[in-house]
This record gives structure tokens, sequence and C-alpha cells, in this order.
């Protein structure tokens, strides 16, 4: 039932960098999680993405970037990607849209 | 219990738009926080605990190992109970609550109440 779910989430984290994707439901519920992220996280992620939103109109989906000196996180929508950071940085959280 | 009932607050600050209330497997209410705005205080009965209680009894013999949580869809909320073993921890919210979240805080809300959890146990024995 989850093939093609799981066929796109293997192909994305077979990108060079990339540590693991997670994907998740408008309950915060994890749909699949790969690679190096717990499926415990999808909750946070989809908070964070539904308190962006109360920033934007009501018909656009944000893209969030969190920073920090180990890691980049993206989330879009109900995706999240989360892959190594070479630079050393503080942790930022970057909405853009 | 002054403490139970800052904790239960500190939940529902954190969840916003949850109701929180603790109880022990006989539906007796130990603490609770409810969210005005979005719940009737008379909404939550005590039959809704001491049920839950039994659920997570027959849940356990699933043979699953022991039933950690259950989470209740309903047309117009949504109803999350742990078992912390001999205390029940009910998180009630709209339909559109992120589960997910709570999903992710239970293993740090079962620490919080298990010290609780086993002095009620120790009075039990008594």
């Amino acid at each position: 039932m989850d093939r093609q779910l799981a066929d796109a989430l293997n192909q994305c984290s077979s990108t060079n960098g990339v540590v693991g994707m997670v994907c998740t439901d408008k309950s915060g519920l994890c749909l699949k999680a790969t690679g190096g992220v717990n499926a415990s996280t999808a909750g946070y992620y989809r908070s964070i993405i539904e308190k962006a939103t109360t920033l934007l109109s009501k018909n656009e989906a944000p893209k969030i970037t969190i920073e920090t000196d180990t890691s980049l996180t993206n989330l879009h929508s109900i995706i999240v990607v989360r892959s190594y950071r070479q630079q050393q940085n503080k942790p930022k959280v970057l909405i853009y849209h | 219990m002054s403490d139970l009932n800052a904790f239960c607050s500190k939940l529902i600050n954190r969840f916003p738009g949850t109701s929180v209330i603790v109880a022990d497997r006989d539906g007796f209410v130990l603490a609770k926080a409810i969210d005005t705005n979005t719940m009737e205080e008379k909404a939550i009965e005590n039959s809704l605990l001491s049920t839950f209680s039994l659920a997570t009894d027959q849940a356990s013999k699933l043979r699953a190992g022991k039933n950690k949580s259950i989470v209740s869809y309903f047309d117009d909320k949504v109803v999350f109970h742990l078992n912390v073993n001999n205390v029940i921890v009910s998180i009630l919210g709209d339909s559109d609550l992120n589960v997910g979240v709570l999903l992710g805080a239970q293993d740090e809300i079962v620490r919080s109440l298990t010290a609780l959890s086993n002095s009620i146990q120790d009075v039990h024995d008594i």
C-alpha cells in the first residue's frame, strides 16, 4: 500500500549527503521514516510547519530550513529531509516561501 | 496534589488546545487541567477514564506486549490515553490535534509520573 511512498523516499534518500527523511500526515503521525531520522520526531516537525503556516497567507505552504552545527534539516509540507552540514555555525531556523 | 495540578497545567501549556486528566485505574481523578476555550468540563466523564482501564487490559492480551497508549478518534475530538501502570493520563483535544507530538512526548510523561504510580502501588499493597 505504501510502496510508492517507500520508493520515492528511498530514491531521495540515495541523494549524496542525505542522512534521513521522514514523511508525516496532518496529525503529525509518521507515515515513513528512513535513515537516521527518528520516527518520534514527526510530530515536532509537523508542529513547526503548522506554526510557520500561521506567518503566511492561508494558501501558502512554507519551506523551512533548520541549520545546526552538524546538520541541515529541510521541511517542506509533509516531507522532512536531513543532510550533513560542512560549516560550523550556531543553530538557526529559516522560513521562506 | 497541587504539584500534580501544576504538572497538568504545564502539559496544556506545552500542548495548546488540550485538556489533561490524571486518574488512577479505577477512574478516580487525581488532578486535571481543562482548556475552557476548547473543552467543557462536563464533557469529561468518570466512565471515560475507567473504560480505558478495561481497554488497556484487553489490549495487553494481544500478545504484543504491555499496552502503552491508545489514541481514539471521534467526530468532534481526539482522546489520547497513556498507561503509566497504576496511573492513567488522558489528553483530550480537537479533531485536528497534533497527535504525533503527544506520541513523541509519551516517554517523558511516563518518566514524570512513574514515582506517583509506584506510590499508588505501595498503597494498594498495604
